[in-house]
């Protein structure tokens, strides 16, 4: 158990009460009788647990939906990737989506003589600070857009919008041409190796070009900038921002306006952005700040905001499915003509449901919040 | 008063082989004989014993002796005895000094014959050193008030107050609601016996309100409270009824033509009063009264139907607050609990869905003095439930929304309400959704099997969340049952919430009047868990009921029991004595700047800064921590008894030959040095380079005593001093621990390194790690080199003398605090 011990320690897993709340309001679990996150703990901690495997351990989404509701927030999903570490080190085989594109694309990414043509897609009009210690972190947007493309989800739209809505706020950014995936997917799925050597390549490039700030508009690169490459390489870290976290402040003072938008939207609450970062009021100040527009919110909301059904590119299949259609389902239920989201997974997965649930959902339109309110600038 | 000599004698102890096995106590006699002020050395067997005793007293008179030293066990054990045994020869029991040479040396040293021999010589050295400075004490006589101030009219206070009362004590019973009664009042049935709440209550109650030597004083609340143990000085206010109490007879006209309906929080708030009311028909004093806050007004008179339609003319709508000053010898605090509010647990829709109640609202529904008379039924559309769930630990075991402790009473609680609704209603569907089920005590597990047996379902999981049908106002759960690991959904008629027990809202107000400690979870901190349970860690005041902690009501009661009788210790005694360990103030000394005050857990010391009138110590109130003096910056206060002349003396005394082999260790009387004498009594054995000086503690080392000792040219010091949150004086060792903090970065600015301070807390219960402490400590001392010893002498000895260039007194621009 000693790969364990300090994950054990961290995630607080022996306080768990067995009260079997998470069990309840974990959106797999709903749908899946098989997945238990309570149990995955218990069996792992069990006294005769060597040799057995637990398949489940790559159901989990990562929502945090559990530890919002433990009365001792127990980290099981940090647990879980941790024992995805341990499978994966003991050789099992993990099943990916899409063929294991994105694994591939993240591997091809950690390698020394990495070479990228990443910045093609970047407007004219976009000002650039090359002198600025700030740093716009793009993530795998232009990647998904390719991967994507039949999908018609164009994440890349979201990044644009960041970048004039930080123009015209005068917040001065550097773009770097070589950045590479922040890896928090290979740190989610067990592969240590993969994050750190991705990690350890990004911080060096961050260091190599002066960065002391970095700005950015994926939750996921966020909270992995953020929280996991101080936990996992140690030192103090760099301060890191939610778009959201740079321009809220900004409307709230008048000292950026937004334009007009008349339309019903309704917000999707990323998981990581909400209930792992705590940042539920800026994406709703924001687009509070732009005229005309009605924000309804969904049954699930905040803190209780239901899941995209994300799995790290690990999993997809008829859970992810079944919780997709219940979240179009509140937002039809709303009465929303647009669904706002903050985060590119979301927007993904949320589309890739939308297109082949046979009408389920096809009427709510989605849009990434910074394209949005962007788009009400013009 | 002249200055006598000096004349000491040192009673060295054999202790049978215990000492004299491993001790050379014989060298040890004669090398006492040799101390200066030393006038006769006597070794014996058994010193504690009467031949022992006898031969002290002995020696006393023949060698005039005024200063005794017996070196034997520790003082923790036997300097009551041998106290009491020179006070029988005449002396002045202060004047005695304990060496142990037991725990300390022979027990600990089995295998050195000559390291254990000359450690126990350096103790009596020391021993000696302060008892050349010891001087007589006067324990200080207090007189004490007969009668008691018990605040809180629940059951634990109602008890308290017979108790006491019964006893032929004053009691005044001060309650702040308008009535006694409480929590018990307000119930339907009691576990385990199923006894009628007010039934068991209601008598006692009577009693409170005819009882000749208890002074009730109903809707009243405690102003203030000064003085110290056996001389209180409390002031109520007893707020205005606007009727009176002694001439009421309860016909209720007033409240019959009262224009003002409002909902009746004695009810949960399902029914409604006037504003005109008496709190309950069993409530005493017996009476009604006018609810100020909700009349139409009383200047100018709006309504005054009440006046008109009261026959006895009891009704002064004019009424004025009374004030009343007492003077009382102890006082029981017995304010109770509060009850947890579900409402920001949004997954239960308490705050949503009507037919989600709390246990407290379920108590009035099915109570049959409640709102429906008994008649079980459901907010929404008033039918009877027929299925129904209770979910339990609501508040409770959580850090999420709750508190994190455990509340006692709510497993019984929900055990005893299901038998109750099967009474009503054998039909009943009930399901009790728990974590655990905690039936504990007497009769406990029996009711929850007679629960089981009368059908009633225990499911293994709490609900993850409550939905509500809009057309029936049905709830809908959802809960895995862990013991299937299944996912289960349930539709019931009404849910129960089990919620927790809780400190009171302002309990706060009260703390801060009597200076009672919070423990972490904000119930008031009892003077010790195991063996102090119902004492404050202020003399005088003690605890019964929920205000200390969640029980039920055998436990109050318990309590109240307890509370009384330790009370009636207190006055039953003409005069108290308390030990001669006090703070006194040199206010010639004093600047009146206010830290002392400041430090003190008891708040014995008031200073007025502005008027710089100097610093006034109740000596009553005062416990002998010392962490005053130690705070000091002016050297204006003086510890009786643990002089800062003597501490320097032992220091000097242990210090004077081969100073750095020895390791000086500060420890504190009621944990670190007790940690140190099970260490003895266990037979663990250490190096013996270390040299202890017991002050009752931590707070007491100042950074004079570790500086002094540096200088004299020790290699390492110890500070030592009960757990941060378990301080005997309740919080003077985070004054010890600031000191010490500060004191390392001074040293790391004079290029000591701060490592030869030492900081551990160790509790009376680890002799284990204070053996393992002492060879820690031994093994750094060994790196200790002369040129760093040579070095820190230097430095400071110039620390020293500039600062005495520099003035006596420093000008204080801001206190350290």
């Amino acid at each position: 158990m000693q790969n364990l011990e300090r994950e054990i320690k961290d995630t607080n897993i022996r306080l768990c009460l067995d009260c079997g709340k998470c069990t309840v309001v974990c959106p797999v679990a709903q749908h899946d009788p098989a997945f238990n996150p309570r149990l995955i703990a218990q069996r792992r901690l069990a006294q005769n647990s060597h040799g057995s495997r637990d398949e489940t351990i790559w159901s989990c989404l990562s929502c945090y939906m559990c530890v919002e509701r433990c009365n001792y927030h127990v980290n099981f999903p940090r647990f879980i990737h941790a024992l995805r570490a341990e499978s994966l080190a003991e050789g099992a085989q993990i099943q990916c989506s899409h063929g294991g594109a994105f694994q591939t694309m993240m591997h091809l990414m950690a390698r020394e003589d990495l070479q990228q043509k990443r910045l093609d897609w970047l407007p004219k009009d976009v000002e650039l600070s090359g002198q600025s210690d700030t740093l716009f972190f793009v993530g795998c947007a232009p990647y998904f857009d390719v991967l994507f493309n039949d999908l018609g989800v164009n994440t890349l739209d979201g990044v644009k919008g960041a970048l004039k809505l930080l123009n015209r706020a005068q917040i001065p950014f550097n773009i770097l041409a070589n950045e590479r995936c922040c890896g928090r997917d290979l740190l989610l799925q067990g592969d240590r190796k993969g994050f750190l050597t991705l990690a350890k390549a990004n911080v060096e490039e961050f260091a190599r070009h002066g960065v002391k700030r970095i700005i950015t508009n994926c939750p996921e690169c966020y909270y992995t900038l953020k929280a996991d490459y101080p936990n996992m390489l140690g030192g103090r870290g760099i301060e890191v921002l939610h778009l959201t976290q740079a321009i809220a402040p900004l409307v709230q003072s008048g000292k950026l306006s937004l334009g007009k938008l008349e339309k019903r939207v309704t917000y999707q609450d990323p998981c990581t952005l909400g209930r792992c970062s705590r940042i539920f009021d800026e994406p709703r100040q924001i687009l509070g700040a732009v005229a005309g527009l009605k924000l309804v919110e969904m049954e699930q909301s905040r803190e209780k905001a239901l899941c995209c059904g994300a799995t790290s590119w690990l999993q997809c299949g008829a859970v992810n499915r079944q919780i997709q259609n219940q979240r179009f389902a509140q937002a039809e239920a709303s009465g929303a003509e647009i669904l706002v989201t903050a985060c590119p997974k979301c927007q993904i997965h949320l589309r890739c449901a939308q297109k082949s649930s046979d009408g389920k959902g096809a009427r709510v339109e989605i849009q990434d919040l910074a394209s949005l309110a962007a788009r009400s600038l013009d | 008063m002249a200055e006598e000599e000096v004349r000491i004698g040192v009673f060295v102890c054999d202790c049978g082989l215990n000492i004299a096995g491993s001790v050379d106590t014989e060298e040890v006699r004669l090398f006492a004989e040799k101390l200066p002020n030393v006038v006769v050395s006597v070794r014996n067997r058994y010193t504690c014993a009467d031949p022992g005793q006898q031969e002290i007293k002995k020696h006393i008179k023949e060698h005039k002796l005024n200063r005794v030293v017996v070196a034997s066990c520790t003082p923790r054990l036997h300097e009551i005895t041998f106290r009491n045994c020179i006070a029988e020869a005449g002396l002045n029991p202060y004047v005695l000094e304990l060496a142990s040479i037991r725990e300390h040396a022979s027990w600990v040293h089995l295998h050195d014959r000559d390291a254990a021999t000359e450690k126990a010589k350096d103790i009596v050295k020391i021993a000696v050193a302060r008892a050349r400075l010891l001087q007589p004490q006067h324990e200080t006589e207090i007189p004490v008030t007969d009668a008691a101030l018990v605040i809180g009219g629940g059951v634990a206070g109602i008890q308290a107050a017979l108790d006491l009362a019964d006893a032929g004590h004053q009691v005044y019973l001060v309650e702040e609601q308008p009535s006694i009664g409480g929590i018990m009042a307000q119930l339907d049935k009691t576990f385990p016996t199923m006894d009628c709440s007010i039934c068991v209550l209601g008598p006692k109650m009577m009693d409170v309100g005819r009882h000749p030597r208890i002074e009730l004083m109903a809707n009243s609340m405690i102003e203030d409270v000064s003085g110290y143990v056996g001389n209180f000085k409390v002031r109520v206010r007893k707020r205005a009824r606007f009727v009176d109490e002694t001439l009421c007879s309860v016909c209720g006209k007033c409240a019959e033509v009262c224009p003002v309906v409002m909902p009746d929080e004695l009810q949960q708030g399902f029914s409604s009063r006037k504003a005109a009311y008496i709190p309950f028909p069993q409530a005493v004093p017996s009476a009604y009264l006018i609810d100020m806050e909700h009349c139409l007004g009383n200047n100018p008179v709006a309504c005054a139907k009440c006046l008109d339609a009261c026959d006895k003319h009891c009704i002064d709508l004019h009424m004025q607050d009374k004030i009343v000053d007492l003077q009382v010898g102890t006082i029981i605090v017995a304010t109770g609990m509060g009850i947890y509010d579900p409402t920001p647990l949004d997954e239960y829709g308490y705050a949503r869905f009507e037919n989600v109640i709390t246990s407290m609202e379920f108590e009035r529904l099915i109570c049959g003095g409640g709102p429906t008379d008994g008649h079980l039924i459901r907010p929404s559309d008033h039918q009877a439930p027929k299925r129904i769930g209770f979910i339990q630990c609501v508040g409770s075991r959580t850090k999420n929304r709750g508190n994190p402790y455990c509340s006692n009473v709510c497993c019984m609680n929900t055990i005893k309400d299901s038998l109750l609704i099967k009474e009503h209603h054998p039909d009943a569907e009930i399901y009790v959704f728990y974590m655990d089920i905690r039936a504990f005590g007497k009769g406990f597990e029996d009711l929850y099997r007679r629960s089981k047996e009368i059908g009633v379902h225990y499911i293994r999981g709490l609900p993850g969340e409550v939905t509500e049908d809009p057309m029936t106002r049905n709830l809908r759960l959802k809960v895995e049952n862990t013991t299937s690991a299944r996912i289960e959904k349930y539709e019931l008629d009404m849910v129960i919430l089990s919620v927790g027990l809780e400190p009171r809202g302002h309990l706060k107000r009260l703390t801060n009047i009597l200076n009672l400690s919070q423990t972490s979870d904000g119930f008031v901190m009892e003077a010790h868990p195991k063996l102090r349970p119902v004492d404050a860690p202020t003399p005088g005041i003690f605890f019964a009921g929920c205000v200390e902690a969640p029980k039920d009501i055998k436990d109050s009661v318990t309590q109240a029991g307890a509370a009384a009788a330790r009370s009636s210790i207190i006055l039953n005694a003409d005069k108290l004595t308390s030990e001669a360990i006090k703070a006194i103030v040199d206010l010639t000394k004093c600047n009146s700047c206010g830290v002392c005050a400041k430090v003190c857990p008891y708040g014995a010391i008031k200073v007025d800064i502005k008027a710089k009138t100097g610093a006034q110590i109740t000596a009553a109130a005062c416990a002998g921590c010392g962490t005053c003096a130690a705070e000091c910056r002016f050297d204006a206060i003086a510890m009786q008894h643990f002089s800062d002349a003597q501490i320097m003396a032992q220091i000097d005394a242990a210090l004077e030959e081969e100073p750095q082999k020895k390791i000086i260790s500060f420890l504190c009387n009621w944990c670190s040095y007790a940690g140190g004498d099970l260490a003895g009594v266990s037979r663990l054995q250490y190096p013996p380079n270390n040299r202890f000086i017991r002050t009752m503690c931590s707070g007491r080392v100042a950074e004079k005593f570790i500086l002094h000792a540096f200088e004299k040219g020790a290699p390492l010091v110890l500070v030592s001093g009960c757990h941060i949150n378990d301080c005997h004086y309740i919080n003077a060792n985070h004054w010890t621990k600031r000191r010490v903090e500060r004191l390392w970065e001074r040293m790391k600015k004079w290029g000591i390194r701060p490592e030869r301070l030492q900081l551990e807390w160790i509790s009376a219960a680890e002799g284990p790690r204070f053996a393992q402490i002492m060879r820690q400590l031994e093994e750094m001392r060994q790196k200790v080199t002369s040129e760093e010893i040579e070095h820190t002498k230097k430095v400071l000895k110039e620390q020293r003398l500039s600062k005495k260039k520099a003035g006596e007194q420093e000008k204080v621009t801001e206190p350290y605090i």
